[in-house]
C-alpha cells in the first residue's frame, strides 16, 4: 500500500470501485417496463438525459446504435458508446482520477517525500467553477 | 321591648333624580372626520409616490450596473476557470510522476471517454477541480454552501 512500484492493477481497483459504489457502474443506465402499455410510453420521455447538456449526445448515439444493432447484439457492439454513456452518468473514472491523486499526494506525504508546507497546492476560487 | 322603627323616606318624599344624558364633547363632526381623513391620505400618498418612484429609479440604475458589467465578471470566471485548469493539469504531471502507468488526463491510461477525441475538452466534475487544494476548501466553499 505504501509503495509506488505495488500492483497498478490493485490500485485501479481501489479507486474505481471504492469511489462510488461498487456495482452502480455496470447497472444499465435505463431501465425499461417489463410489459409496454401506452401508459408506460407515457412517461418514457421523464428518465432520458436528453434534458441536461451533459450526457445527451452520449446517450444519443448509444440509442441509436442500439436502435440499429439491437440490444443483445448491440450489448457487445456498442459497449463503447454505453460506457460513455455511464462514464457520464456516474463519473466513475474521473471520481476514481480524483481518489488516486489524493491518495498519491497523502502517500507522498507519509513516506516524507513531500513536505508539510507543500503538501496541497494553493486552493482554487471558489467562483471559477 | 322598644318601639319598632320602619326605615321610611323622608317627610316630603325623595329629591327628583337628575337623569338627563350628558353626551361626549365632540370635537369633529362626521364630515370632518372624513375630510381630515382625506387629506392625511392624500398627503401620504404622495409621499409614498414619490417615494416609489425614486427607489425605482435606484433599482433601474443598479440593474443598469449590473448588467453592464456582467459580460466582463463572466469573462473574469472563465479566465480563472480556464487558469485553474492549466494549474492543475500542471500539478497533476509533478504530481504523478512518480506513478507508473499514469497518463496525465487519463484514468492510468484509459482515456476517460472512449468514443472522444483525445483533445476534446471535457468538463471536469467539481471534486477534480478542488482536486489538488486542501480538503476544506471544497468542504467549505462548495459543500456547505450547496446543502444549505
Amino acid at each position: 500500500m505504501f509503495s509506488v512500484k505495488a500492483d497498478a492493477a490493485w490500485y485501479r481497483w481501489l479507486h474505481l470501485w471504492s469511489g462510488s459504489g461498487t456495482r452502480i457502474a455496470e447497472m444499465a443506465t435505463h431501465f425499461a417496463p417489463v410489459f409496454r402499455t401506452p401508459l408506460t410510453d407515457m412517461q418514457g420521455g421523464l428518465l432520458t438525459h436528453q434534458r441536461a447538456r451533459k450526457c445527451a449526445d452520449f446517450e444519443m448515439r448509444a440509442m441509436e446504435c442500439l436502435e440499429a444493432y439491437g440490444v443483445q447484439k448491440g450489448r457487445t457492439r456498442c459497449v463503447d458508446y454505453l460506457d460513455d454513456l455511464r462514464e457520464c452518468a456516474f463519473q466513475t473514472k474521473q471520481l476514481a482520477r480524483v481518489s488516486a491523486m489524493r491518495h498519491e499526494r497523502h502517500r507522498q506525504w507519509l513516506m516524507g517525500e513531500r513536505s508539510s508546507k507543500d503538501r496541497y497546492a494553493p486552493a482554487p476560487q471558489a467562483d471559477g467553477f | 321591648m322598644a318601639a319598632r322603627t320602619q326605615d321610611l323616606p323622608p317627610k316630603g318624599g325623595y329629591a327628583p333624580i337628575n337623569f338627563t344624558r350628558i353626551p361626549a364633547k365632540s370635537y369633529f363632526s362626521g364630515y370632518q372626520l372624513f375630510a381630515g381623513y382625506a387629506v392625511v391620505t392624500a398627503f401620504a400618498g404622495y409621499m409614498y409616490f414619490r417615494t416609489y418612484r425614486q427607489i425605482r429609479n435606484e433599482e433601474i440604475e443598479m440593474r443598469s450596473g449590473q448588467m453592464a458589467i456582467q459580460p466582463m465578471l463572466i469573462a473574469e470566471r472563465d479566465r480563472e476557470f480556464l487558469k485553474q485548469m492549466r494549474k492543475n493539469r500542471v500539478e497533476e504531471e509533478k504530481l504523478m510522476s512518480g506513478v507508473e502507468g499514469w497518463e496525465v488526463g487519463k484514468f492510468y491510461s484509459e482515456p476517460i471517454y472512449k468514443t472522444l477525441p483525445d483533445n476534446k475538452f471535457v468538463d471536469p466534475i467539481v471534486q477534480e477541480f478542488f482536486a489538488h487544494g486542501p480538503s476544506s476548501a471544497f468542504s467549505r466553499k462548495i459543500l456547505l454552501p450547496l446543502m444549505s
